[in-house]
């Protein structure tokens, strides 16, 4: 036999690698299901199976490995691993979980084990040896889940000493050890998971007996014990030996007082299988022959603070179907970067805050476009409530919504919104927007309530990204346009005639003096627009601009007002008043405010980009800046012939919303220049010099009409 | 049939192929058949439990222990500390002296790998699915699975886009499973095979070419004795 640089001369103590336990998310998922469709409220111990793996590299613990079919019957163990027999005790509640006796538990599973042993049931099925017992305690709401393992291993009555430990190559020549590999496969394979066995030498060679065959086996003295050995330790065997020495000292003492163990150890790396790390012991084995009572056990695992006591789980982000709701919300959109758009910057849709004014079908459908962009914030705002005949075209709303009168459409879309994603931060308020020309009166509850509703819209605004104008009345989205303006928001609108929309986004004016602008800087707009076009010329703001013009000099919704499309529309403007418009009109402008947003986010300059137009096809051909595409200034369509153009126009310097003198007088009058704007009916076009707007505007058709088929009281 | 594709049939002949190989080295795949379509039961393969040790950034246990402490507060983890503070010094008492883990370890995570390759249908490829945990149970977030791709895939990782992982449900187990995702496995089949001057019909076992090109992204690593089965036949 080799020689060994690890033998002692003197005996120690022999030590075990403590049992480790792994768990698999599967276990989690299973046990979860079990309890909710299965166990119910019933708390009696239920058996479960673990195992475990005898070929792992160095450095890893050893462990009993519980998954997805440890509840399965028969066990269903991985190749070449070793089953353990489980017993779990899943708790209703924590305070049962914690007051229960766990000794007396740990007592019950030893006590099996050794009726097994005594019984000689053992003998014929080693693997009774493995058993472990699992405390639990699931919180199926927050998904948290507590538990404790034991692995009950039976004490020794006196202690057992090791004298010599070696490595197998240490002790056999090469060719015993494949002998050794030969006979343990040959058994192994009628036997599934031999995880306990004999050896001895036969002709020099090593052979592999079960358990059972001791009675036929000749020397006994010569015996060696074998076992599958978790513990990838140099110097300890692993845990299961600790109930195989119980049940040696027991059956086998008078012949095996000094014996041999082989911790075999079982590794296959690169398609190369090994056992020459295996451990073999010289140890001597005190006798429990006489033993009539259960030895003491141990086993209970520490937690990760190496303490005596339970461990616990957050698995709420594989579980809770919420999280995995956002989670794959996010990798959805991450995705469309990967595969197509590595530049795209998700984040930052997905940290716009979105103001929606309007929840009717732009608002609907604005909102649902976003989310699917990922944008989470969402508020919406409206003063009316879902009527009959909305849920088929304002498409988050149901029949039942506008039941007992409707429920406030603005809140009703809102809890729609993070029904369909939990994720969802989506907040829904009634408020009515003050508008020009309509009076608000003397009352002091109007003009208080006035000013509260100004006030709470100037607070939306500061507090959001971007405004969306989705109203169904042209005279509303003025004090929005102002605000917003003013606090150099991005505006985004969107209109709809019978079939015709626009959508357009409103000129972004310069950063005020010393503020800090988080886009990129606008001060030169020489500059800003240098790179995609020639200097502008100054047009007159009448007649639709074809040029390219930067972001900040390019009109609001109101500048755009007079330079309304075609002559086409002019007839039907009387119908469109009191009509609606085609019902996919909605869902074609939503998706393009949408897109055009999330285009000009993705753009360097974002709002102070440039306009692209479809003048002289420029559209086809002009180099992208955002990764995108285009970044126009509005898309006007016309559904009758499917067609669309990308105009531009300049900024309006007498428009009543986004004109030098109007954002002056909001900005250091406030509340008192609005009102006067409410109040007084010329006070606007006096103002800004343009007495005949409202005359103007009329002869002009618009394309602003409800879409709804009642007037609302705008 | 399209460049860089594998029919059914010829997945199920490639995987059974697969697992004699497997079987031989003992290295641990099951070979397991979907139930729920029984007249046209489809195999797949799965290894379970391949335990890697994984240089994390801080996913110390005790570390995540504290931090649920912090914001669920209440029930649970009081009695938690209750029970550690009761029963913590009690021990077992036994002579019995458990090994501590040898000094001079850095504390490494020991994480669980469970690896399962299912045909995919409407992209005609195999796709290899896995699952990865914790010892707790708690599987790995999608950063820390970055993470744990050997530095020299990393960059792969980055540039190829076959190599990108992802979350997805699994088709058979309906549970949650991070995957390699398939859309890019034709082009890259292509490409392999175009390299050695094989097509995908010609070829002898796609299903071993194809994973031992993409598993190591993940850990899974083939012996060179599967390579015996891509030789010309
Ligand atoms: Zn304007």
């Amino acid at each position: 036999m080799a020689t060994s640089g690890q033998s002692a001369s003197q005996a120690k103590q022999l030590q075990f690698a403590p049992m480790n336990s792994a768990l698999d998310v599967g276990f989690w998922h299973r046990l979860s299901r079990k309890k909710l469709e299965e166990y119910k409220l019933d708390d009696s111990p239920k058996p479960i199976n673990g195992y475990y793996y005898n070929g792992d590299p160095d450095g890893l613990p050893s462990r009993t490995s519980l998954d997805f079919n440890s509840f399965d019957e028969p066990i269903q163990c991985p190749p070449h691993c070793f089953p353990s027999h489980g017993t779990l005790l899943n708790f209703n509640t924590m305070d049962a979980f914690k007051s229960c006796d766990k000794k007396a538990e740990l007592e019950k599973i030893a006590a099996l084990i050794w009726t097994d042993i005594t019984s000689g049931a053992a003998l014929k099925d080693p693997s009774l040896l493995s058993r472990f017992l699992l405390l639990t305690f699931a919180d199926l709401k927050k998904y948290h889940f507590v538990f404790w393992f034991a692995f009950p291993a039976l004490c020794s009555i006196d202690s057992i000493n090791v004298s010599k430990t070696q490595h197998l190559n240490q002790c056999f020549s090469e060719e015993q050890i494949q002998s050794l590999q030969e006979s343990y496969d040959a058994i192994a394979d009628q036997r599934k998971g031999l995880a306990y066995f004999l050896v001895q030498k036969q002709d020099d060679l090593l052979v592999v007996f079960p358990l059972s065959d001791w009675d036929l086996l000749p020397d006994k003295t010569q015996v060696m014990l074998g076992f599958c050995d978790p513990c990838t330790l140099d110097q300890y065997p692993g845990w299961p030996l600790r109930n195989f020495l119980a049940l040696a000292a027991y059956h086998w003492s008078d012949e095996l007082q000094n014996v041999q163990v082989l911790c075999l150890r079982d590794r296959t790396r690169e398609g190369v299988r090994t056992t020459d790390h295996s451990l073999v012991l010289d140890i001597h084995l005190p006798s429990m022959k006489e033993l009539h009572e259960c030895p003491k056990c141990v086993g209970w695992e520490k937690n990760q603070k190496n303490k005596m006591a339970p461990r616990k789980v957050d698995l709420s982000a594989s579980m809770d179907p919420t999280r995995l709701a956002e989670s794959s919300v996010d990798l959805n959109l991450k995705l469309m970067r990967w595969r197509l758009l590595p530049s795209l910057d998700l984040d930052k849709v997905a940290q716009t805050k979105c103001l929606l004014l309007g929840s009717g079908t732009l608002g609907c459908n604005v909102a649902r476009c976003l989310m699917g962009w990922g944008v989470r914030t969402i508020t919406l705002v409206d003063n009316s409530t879902v009527s009959y005949s909305n849920p088929v075209r304002q498409s988050l709303f149901e029949f039942e919504d506008s039941l007992e009168g409707g429920k406030p459409k603005a809140q009703a879309a809102a809890e729609r919104l993070k029904k369909i994603f939990p994720g969802m931060q989506a907040t829904g308020l009634s408020l009515s927007i003050p508008m020009p020309g309509h009076a608000v009166g003397s009352s002091e509850d109007v003009l208080k309530q006035t000013r509260e509703d100004v006030a709470k819209l100037e607070e939306l605004i500061d507090a959001h990204d971007v405004v969306f104008l989705l109203m169904d009345t042209r005279e509303s989205r003025w004090l929005p346009t102002v605000i917003g303006g003013s606090k150099r928001k991005l505006v985004m609108n969107a209109a709809l005639g019978f079939d015709t929309y626009m959508v357009v986004r409103h000129g972004m004016k310069p950063p005020k003096e010393g503020a800090v602008h988080d886009t990129a800087s606008t001060s030169d707009d020489g500059a800003a627009c240098s790179s995609a076009c020639d200097d502008p010329l100054p047009l007159s703001p009448k007649s639709p601009s074809f040029l390219c013009i930067p972001g900040d000099k390019l009109g609001c919704y109101f500048c755009n007002d007079v330079v309304a499309p075609g002559d086409s529309t002019k007839d039907r403007t009387l119908d469109q008043q009191c009509t609606v418009s085609r019902p996919g009109l909605s869902m074609v402008a939503a998706a393009l405010v949408v897109e055009l947003l999330v285009s000009l986010l993705q753009h360097p300059k974002g709002g102070y980009a440039p306009a692209d137009t479809s003048a002289k096809d420029d559209h086809l051909t002009t180099s992208l800046i955002s990764p995108l595409g285009l970044v126009p200034h509005q898309i006007r369509g016309f559904l009758s012939r499917y067609h669309s153009l990308l105009p531009s126009s300049m900024a309006f310097n007498m428009c009543t919303a986004c004109s030098p003198i109007v954002l002056e007088r909001y900005e250091t009058e406030g509340f008192e220049f609005l009102l006067r704007a409410f109040n007084e009916p010329h006070y606007l076009e006096d103002l800004t010099g343009l007495t005949k707007l409202h005359a103007d505007t009329e002869n002009c058709d618009v394309l602003d009409f409800s879409d709804d088929e009642s007037i609302t009281s705008q | 049939m399209a460049e860089g594709i594998l029919s059914a049939e010829e997945f199920a002949r490639n995987i059974l192929e697969f697992f004699q190989v497997s079987d031989l080295l003992k290295d641990g795949w099951e070979l397991r058949y979907e139930e729920k379509h029984a007249q046209q039961s489809c195999p797949y393969l799965v290894k379970r439990n391949v335990l890697r040790a994984l240089h994390i950034a801080d996913v110390g246990d005790a570390g995540r222990l504290d931090e649920h402490s912090r914001t669920e507060g209440a029930g649970m983890d009081a009695t938690l500390r209750n029970m550690e503070e009761e029963e913590g010094e009690g021990g077992d008492g036994d002579e019995d002296v458990d090994v501590a883990m040898p000094d001079g370890r850095a504390v490494v995570a020991a994480c669980r790998f469970d690896y399962h390759i299912v045909y995919n249908l409407s992209y005609s490829v195999p796709t290899l699915y896995f699952s990865a945990c914790h010892q707790d149970g708690k599987i790995l977030s999608l950063d820390e699975v970055w993470q744990s791709v050997p530095s020299h895939y990393q960059r792969r990782l980055q540039s190829e886009r076959w190599t990108f992982i992802t979350q997805q449900e699994h088709p058979i187990l309906g549970r949650p499973f991070y995957c390699l995702h398939p859309c890019h496995t034709a082009d890259l089949m292509t490409a392999v095979l175009k390299a050695t001057s094989q097509t995908s019909t010609s070829h002898s076992n796609y299903l071993v070419t194809w994973l031992s090109s993409v598993g190591p992204v993940v850990g899974l690593a083939l012996p060179l004795e599967y390579a015996k089965l891509c030789e010309k036949r």
